[in-house]
């Protein structure tokens, strides 16, 4: 047996040069969990994480989470949380909609702001998340906005979920009592709850979601704004550059190399932060 | 009730939840440790160990949840792909983190013993941490054990763990031929006859899967060291649940329980329910299931005892 090259500090398992603290806030009698990224030396701006909806954030979190330390290694405070009724959130899923969880991202962006005071924030949201900053945005809270694989409204990403429960129980044994695609709807529309995939969609969740968009794009405010296309073709909603060609693996990467994707937006986010910065000095001095 | 709470096991500081017991009468009272779902983080899929976690401790079993080292937000590396690591924890891999969990949680708590679960990959480590902790473990829940071993990845790799020289030369001539094709890929006049060659190979030579599901759990795609480690499990009569969904349910049949099913085992199959146990109601029937069957076969000692008898919970109150 020879010993690899690579030396990962696996077996320490930290990143020293990292600092995260995980806590909840209080919102409405839930529990709001959140987790803070932070590095050694000055904090340049904040960003606030607004991960994707229900199933996908599990499949998307190992790479989530590394982004989160790589913004911290940068000098930017990075925060991500579980909305409420989700993960280690508390609340009750079949009470939540967007417009609550909507009001998640702006509770922790006041949160944020609170650890890095007169810091720009920028909103980075992902899948559905990105609809959830949009919307804060636009409600005026945060500096900036970047946003990774946008779908065109929400109700797009609950469609695409529904398409997995039927796939799903089409693979189930025959016996099994199986609803149609319109039956489902039907059960929303008519205001009953559906269970999709473990997760209990509430008739209000369904109706909103047709309503929530992506923001209107170049912002009225000047607020610097991006969105970035992903290519989700491996299923798994695994990362990829989205300059070089897409590889098409197996099962999807767990942990695949994103070092130039991160830092590409890595720049971009800190641009976006001189530029706040710059415009606020313009506001401060007139 | 839960809350946050951070152990050093083995040099790394695992991130994880507890969930506390709804009584507070000072009863001796096992603790369940519900494990990471392969690679999915400490909540599981459609949150059901978080939900799992808050019924027992409801029914007065405080639990845990623990994310393993690079998993969810404990910090680690990871390998690129997923098989990579499931074959780490077919072979038991995690089952160390565990073992050192244990220990941290003993340190800690006065618990009387552990019940340990999960699901898949969960399941998995579990039987291994039975058999490596026999007077720790009290009980096993198994959701939808896997009784396959995982095909290998070439050239990927667990982060620090040694290799032979065979899978280095392999490792390096992978990642020769992955820098050379992400080169060619980015150039422009060369992507266009790469993707025609690569078409051209898939037609002749599908690519390898990672999992072939449909295969029979024996021959070579069964993991023997699981089966060597569960007749283990086996012999000790370690109070086991099992619950599993239709789809691979003569697999595991065949390859677990072969004869009569021992009274210690309750195996249960869940209809129309997938692997991750989302569909068809199936979280909320786990989470039942595993409830009543820890109420049945893993009772908490009603004998009422003194402070003094527990320095340890003491310490922890005053903490």
């Amino acid at each position: 047996m020879i010993k690899s090259k690579k030396t990962w500090d696996w077996a320490a398992g930290k990143s020293p040069a990292v600092e995260e603290v995980a806590g909840y806030l209080d919102q409405d009698g839930s529990q709001l969990y959140y987790v803070q990224s932070r590095g050694k030396g000055n904090i340049r701006g904040a960003v606030l994480l607004c991960g994707h909806f229900g199933r996908d954030y599990d499949y998307t979190l190992v790479n989530w989470n590394r982004w989160a330390r790589h913004l911290a290694r940068n000098g930017v405070l990075a925060m991500r949380f579980d909305y409420r009724g989700v993960g280690e959130s508390t609340g009750d899923f079949r009470r939540m909609g967007l417009t609550q969880w909507v009001a998640d991202v702006e509770l922790c962006s006041k949160h944020l702001l609170k650890q890095a005071p007169g810091t720009p924030l920028v909103l980075h949201g992902l899948g559905l998340g990105a609809l959830l900053a949009g919307r804060a945005l636009e409600r005026g809270v945060g500096d900036g906005l970047l946003m990774w694989a946008p779908p065109t409204s929400a109700r797009e990403v609950l469609m695409a979920w529904l398409r997995h429960r039927l796939a799903g129980e089409f693979s189930l044994s025959r016996s099994a009592k199986r609803m149609t695609r319109q039956q489902c709807i039907d059960e929303l529309e008519q205001g009953r709850h559906l269970d999709v995939e473990g997760y209990s969609w509430s008739p209000e969740l369904w109706r909103e979601s047709v309503e929530f968009l992506p923001p209107k794009v170049p912002d009225r405010r000047g607020r610097p704004m991006r969105s970035v296309e992903m290519d989700d073709r491996s299923g798994t909603m695994a990362f990829v550059n989205p300059v070089m060609a897409v590889r098409h693996v197996p099962m999807g990467d767990l942990s695949p190399r994103s070092g130039a994707f991160f830092q590409e937006n890595l720049e971009w986010i800190l641009r976006a932060m001189d530029e706040i910065e710059a415009s606020h000095a313009r506001i401060d001095a007139a | 009730m839960r809350e946050l709470m951070q152990l050093e096991v083995l040099g790394v500081r695992l991130c994880g939840t507890r969930h506390r017991e709804s009584s507070s009468a000072p009863v001796r009272r096992p603790a369940t440790l519900v494990l990471n779902f392969g690679d999915i983080r400490r909540a599981g899929p459609a949150d059901l160990s978080a939900h799992l976690a808050d019924e027992l401790a409801d029914r007065g079993y405080p639990a845990f949840r623990f994310d393993l080292p690079g998993l969810g937000d404990t910090p680690g590396e990871l390998p690129e792909y997923q098989e990579t690591y499931w074959r780490f924890v077919e072979s038991g891999g995690q089952s160390r983190w565990v073992c050192g969990l244990i220990d941290a949680l003993k340190r800690r708590f006065a618990y009387e013993g552990f019940v340990v679960g999960g699901l898949c990959g969960g399941a998995t480590t579990a039987i291994y941490t039975a058999e490596a902790r026999p007077a720790d473990v009290v009980g096993i829940f198994l959701l939808e054990p896997s009784v396959r071993r995982t095909a290998e990845v070439p050239g990927d790799q667990m982060p620090g763990q040694p290799r032979s020289t065979r899978e280095v030369l392999v490792g390096y001539a992978s990642e020769t031929v992955a820098r050379t094709r992400r080169w060619a890929e980015s150039r422009p006049v060369i992507a266009p006859a790469l993707g025609a060659a690569v078409a051209l190979k898939r037609r002749f030579k599908p690519p390898v899967s990672g999992v072939d599901s449909e295969a029979p759990a024996h021959g070579a795609a069964l993991n023997e060291k699981l089966m060597k480690s569960w007749s283990a499990v086996r012999a000790m009569h370690v109070p086991t649940l099992m619950i599993h969904a239709p789809r691979f349910a003569r697999q595991i049949c065949d390859a677990m329980v072969p004869n009569t099913c021992p009274p210690e085992l309750e195996m249960i199959e869940l209809e129309h329910t997938n692997h991750l146990l989302t569909s068809g109601n199936g979280k909320s029937r786990t989470i039942e299931i595993v409830s009543r069957w820890m109420q049945e076969n893993i009772p908490l000692n009603r004998e009422t005892i003194m402070d003094s008898d527990i320095p340890m919970a003491a310490n922890e109150r005053a903490a």
